[in-house]
């Protein structure tokens, strides 16, 4: 890089007329840093460990990498991975986006604001995406729900501004699709995350209980778009008490025990007004609740879903003394309109 | 002294399918500005009054994931939390006592640069944002801005230069990116580049107030 004109942000404004301001901008006034430490490049045959607080945040940059595994338990503003070759990627936490250019026969687990690929081939992701992930010119891509735990991760999900709930990573749009071929698929529900990629036998990594057991994820694991609803649907919501989270998250391990059958299809953290309030649970009665924060919804789907979903919301509270609000839908006849308009109005807030 | 002025803020939200050539407009919401202050569309608004135009037009044009969303959403003072990776097109547009300012801003995937075309009529001034912290593509985006100087119905539109995401570690700065594009070649129309953060909101005004002193005056 050219160092010609380097007086300070002077120059940031290169002007016809010479203008230039004197008042400073935060970037000028950054402290340096060693750019090393923030770009991955250029590693063959090796392995990468990155510990809570190495990336703290900051942008960060893998390319040119062959036959190397990437682990970051630490979350960062942005990422950009390029020309990378059979290399196995986890990125814990990445607030803005995460984009892939000339990458094949990689493995990627990565939770984002957004994702993106481009000219990619033969790519396994297991994502958590909070807006639609997009690819272009790629082929062979397969997409899978996240799955990964660290004693820190639940904090870095925060500092990233990522919420667990909202993750769309079964929609992908597609801006070439070709007739009759499909660039992207989604694994069947039998993958899991270890078979495709284990975590490194160290101690660090012991120190910070890391695993990618589907029990234990921060991310709880959703089916997705391509599971179609066979049986019920049923619509639960946690309105906001500050404890929502741990209520959504009791709910859904317990449900797991309680009925096997019945899936957890999509999960949706969303702020609601009463309009929005009254059109899905048609009545009047959660006006209040949603004013007072972030609803979450859990779109379930199975046998007898509507009843195992009531009980175990019944025994939740009772067992825990949570006098937290909860909605569990009670009409099988309107259910999935409940579940369409709450993931219909959610979505429409990501929308520009 | 603070000048009150009352305003319709009249946001539109369009989201159009770039392979019809019917737009379908999804969304519309009206809702008033009043209470809001800040760099926001209508303080560029009210700098324009004194315009003889009855509506203005900016272009936002630049690769995708530049930024381009953000700063638009950031202009009309909205949250920027979620944005999701433009598909179509976005538009927002600002009214006040029969004046109009239309931001366009329109997805920069390579599949679909060629539509760029469509959106280039009557544009005044010409907005081009730059990921200054994607070194890769530096190159390729110093390209698409070469091809855009070169069309006719661009001819001597002003161009600004946003040197976007400067708040990351590896951010070039804007001069070195404007030495990059040969930006000091361009004689045929007024040019800037401007250092900015969407996301932190920094430098967008002042790209803005370049913006308000070269419309061009038709």
């Amino acid at each position: 890089m050219g160092c010609l004109f380097h007086k300070g942000r002077q120059n940031s404004n290169v002007t016809k007329k010479g203008e230039v301001k004197l008042e400073g901008y935060s970037w000028d006034k950054r402290k340096t840093v060693n750019l090393k430490d923030y770009i991955i490049e250029s590693i063959e045959d090796g392995e990468v460990l990155k510990m809570p607080g190495a990336v703290n945040g900051q942008q960060f940059v893998i390319q040119n990498c062959k036959n190397t595994s990437i682990f970051v338990f630490d979350h960062a503003n942005t990422v950009t991975v390029d020309d990378c070759i059979n290399c196995k990627i986890i990125l814990a936490a990445v607030k803005g986006s995460i984009f892939l250019r000339d990458c094949k026969e990689c493995l990627c687990v990565v939770a984002c604001g957004q994702f993106r690929a481009r000219d990619c081939r033969k790519v396994d992701i297991f994502l958590c995406c909070t807006t639609q992930p997009i690819i272009e010119s790629s082929s062979s891509i397969h997409f899978g729900c996240y799955q990964l735990f660290y004693n820190e991760l639940e904090e870095h999900f925060q500092q990233a501004g990522l919420s667990v709930f909202n993750n769309n990573w079964s929609s992908i749009h597609d801006f070439t699709p070709i007739e009759g071929e499909h660039n992207w698929c989604l694994f069947p529900d039998t993958i899991k995350i270890q078979d495709y990629v284990s975590l490194p036998a160290s101690q660090e990594l012991q120190r910070l209980s890391a695993s990618l057991l589907a029990e234990r994820s921060v991310v709880p694991h959703t089916w997705g778009l391509h599971k179609t609803p066979s049986g019920e649907s049923c619509l639960v919501a946690f309105f906001s008490d500050g404890q929502q989270v741990q209520r959504a998250k009791a709910f859904i391990n317990a449900l797991k025990i309680e009925n096997p059958y019945c899936l957890l299809l999509l999960s949706k953290e969303a702020r609601m007004q009463g309009v929005d309030a009254e059109h899905v649970f048609r009545t009047d009665s959660y006006n209040a609740a949603v004013q007072r924060g972030l609803v979450v919804g859990l779109h379930y789907s199975g046998p007898n879903c509507i009843h195992s979903c009531q009980k175990v919301a019944v025994s939740i509270a009772t067992a825990t003394g949570s006098t937290g609000l909860v909605y569990v839908s009670t009409n099988p006849k309107i259910s999935q309109k409940q579940v369409d308009s709450f993931f219909n109005f959610a979505n429409m807030q990501l929308i520009a | 002294m603070v000048q009150t002025i009352a305003v319709d803020l009249k946001k539109s939200h369009i989201i159009g399918d770039l392979q019809s050539p019917k737009m379908n407009f999804t969304i519309e919401m009206a809702l008033n500005d009043q209470g809001r202050k800040g760099n926001g569309l209508l303080s560029i608004l009210r700098k324009l009054k004194s315009q003889p135009d009855k509506e203005l037009r900016l272009l936002l044009l630049g690769l995708d994931n530049a930024g381009k969303t953000t700063l638009l959403k950031k202009l009309a003072s909205e949250d920027i939390t979620h944005i999701t990776p433009t598909q179509g097109f976005n538009i927002k547009s600002v009214q006040s006592e029969g004046f109009k300012l239309n931001v366009w801003d329109i997805g920069g995937q390579r599949k679909i640069r060629p539509y760029w075309r469509n959106y280039f009529e009557n544009t005044d001034v010409l907005i081009y944002v730059i990921d200054s912290a994607d070194r890769k593509r530096l190159e390729e985006t110093g390209h698409e801005l070469e091809e855009l100087l070169m069309e006719d119905k661009l001819a001597n539109v002003p161009l600004l230069v946003y040197a976007n995401k400067q708040d990351l570690l590896h951010a070039a700065p804007a001069s070195d990116i404007a030495e990059g594009l040969g930006l000091h070649t361009i004689k045929d129309r007024p040019w800037q580049i401007q250092a900015c953060s969407a996301t932190a909101g920094e430098g967008v005004k002042d790209g803005m107030e370049w913006v308000c002193k070269n419309i061009k005056k038709k």
